[in-house]
């Protein structure tokens, strides 16, 4: 009888644990890539990447979880049409030959309260894939207040890190544009 | 020292200038074709510049450095080789097809269909052609560069218009070099182009020109006027003319290049992508 109950008990385990997992899958109307990088000296320049899609899990109990995300590198937007073509052809992100950024976490370690935390993980541009940290600032969940049913629950993430854009062979006009780019994703992912 | 490095015209028209002045002239002593290996090495240090000579992982760009050497393997060969060369333009030709296609390989299957493949068609016919056109410009010295500098020019004038600044900056790099191959040979006359000229330089015109249109904004009909110079280049310059009548004949070599750029600017409105 006891057996059984071990047995039962461990069976649970497995079932506990998935239950604990949360699976998300990116908003892609309120989640932007963000970069900004110095331009000639003068000034920080921004721009954002308009398309991305992906998935996140969480699981809050065990501190830890995953990120997929990939970006159309085609959807880059400065603010100015002309620029953004160039940023697209060879030299910078050379879009039509690789157009998708693509990040996959290797590791994700969530705070105490699960409200920050931090994403190692493996950033991939012009098909050269290098390891990259990012630090999440915040991560609030709720039931989304404009869903008409109060159902929908979704999470929000706001993470930062820095990049080499040398590391991944994007070297047109270094060192005048600058080579170190600061990261920043503001990202809405809805629970499945 | 390191600004002055990094200055986008320094890259692509004093760098290689000097480089190919330096190169022709130390190149000259060697004599034999060596000079007219000037122009690429003044292409070479100017990529090296802007962007290195890194040839993995296999980009387009990267492919078009790496192909650039064997052109000019390929043009030392066929300057040593001295049997007949009926068939040389034709197996110029494919290779020319071959090298633009496999530029293009990742896009052509990713995108599939008649457009894409017809895009490749095109692509290795430009390529193709090109490097045929001009293999008999080798004993023709002049014509030769003066067709290099004119293929260079409009490749990278019309690329920087079409929103490839690299590819623009690499062409222009290649006229520059050819500046001071024609410059040097005002004091050094010449029997001969050579292979080792025309082969890399129409390789690298060509490819330069196929990666603007698929991988960047530079209109198709571009490549259709810059594929005139190798054939205009052929015009006789008869050495009893007077020297304006010589000099204009030279200038219709450059004809299509205020073409391309005028077709260009008129397709692509607005000011210069900014750096």
């Amino acid at each position: 009888m006891r057996k059984l109950h071990l047995a039962l008990i461990l069976m649970c385990v497995p079932s506990v644990s998935f239950a604990a997992q949360e699976h998300f899958t990116i908003d892609p109307l309120h989640t932007f890539p963000n970069f900004t990088v110095n331009h000639l000296g003068f000034s920080t320049m921004h721009g954002r990447f308009d398309k991305t899609k992906g998935t996140i899990t969480m699981d809050k109990d065990a501190k830890t979880g995953s990120v997929d995300v990939v970006i159309d590198a085609s959807s880059i937007s400065t603010g100015f049409n002309k620029r953004d073509d160039d940023l697209l052809a060879p030299g910078f992100l050379d879009a039509v030959e690789f157009p998708d950024i693509t990040y996959k976490s290797t590791k994700v370690s969530l705070n105490d309260d699960a409200s920050s935390g931090t994403v190692k993980g493996n950033l991939t541009i012009k098909g050269v894939t290098k390891p990259v940290t990012l630090a999440i600032d915040r991560i609030h969940c709720g039931i989304n207040p404009m869903d008409p049913k109060k159902q929908q629950y979704r999470c929000g993430f706001n993470a930062t890190g820095k990049i080499m854009r040398s590391d991944f062979n994007v070297k047109a006009g270094l060192p005048l544009i600058g080579d170190e780019l600061d990261l920043s994703f503001e990202v809405e992912a809805i629970r499945d | 020292m390191n600004q002055l490095l990094s200055d986008p015209v320094f890259q692509a028209a004093i760098a290689p200038f000097a480089a190919a002045l330096i190169a022709g002239a130390l190149l000259n002593l060697a004599g034999w074709f060596w000079p007219g290996l000037s122009i690429t090495v003044g292409f070479y240090i100017s990529t090296w510049l802007a962007v290195g000579l890194d040839v993995f992982p296999l980009t387009s760009t990267h492919k078009i450095i790496l192909l650039g050497v064997a052109a000019i393997l390929v043009g030392i060969a066929l300057d040593v080789y001295k049997g007949p060369r009926l068939y040389l333009p034709v197996l110029l030709f494919v290779a020319g097809a071959a090298a633009a296609v496999w530029i293009l390989w990742p896009v052509l299957v990713r995108n599939g269909g008649l457009p894409s493949w017809g895009l490749g068609a095109g692509a290795g016919l430009y390529a193709g052609w090109l490097l045929a056109c001009s293999a008999g410009l080798r004993s023709r010295p002049l014509p030769a560069a003066v067709m290099a500098l004119a293929l260079a020019l409009g490749t990278g004038v019309s690329a920087v218009f079409g929103s490839a600044v690299l590819l623009g900056q690499m062409g222009a790099s290649m006229a520059a070099a050819a500046g001071a191959y024609i410059l040097l040979g005002l004091f050094l006359p010449r029997q001969n182009a050579g292979s080792i000229l025309v082969t890399p330089v129409a390789l690298l015109c060509a490819l330069l020109g196929v990666s603007g249109v698929v991988y960047a904004k530079l209109p198709w009909p571009a490549l259709l006027i810059l594929s005139v110079i190798p054939l205009l280049s052929y015009v006789p310059l008869r050495e009893g003319k007077a020297a304006w009548i010589r000099v204009l004949t030279l200038m219709l070599i450059l004809l299509p290049v205020a073409g391309v750029a005028i077709l260009v600017t008129r397709h692509i409105t607005g000011p210069l992508p900014p750096l």
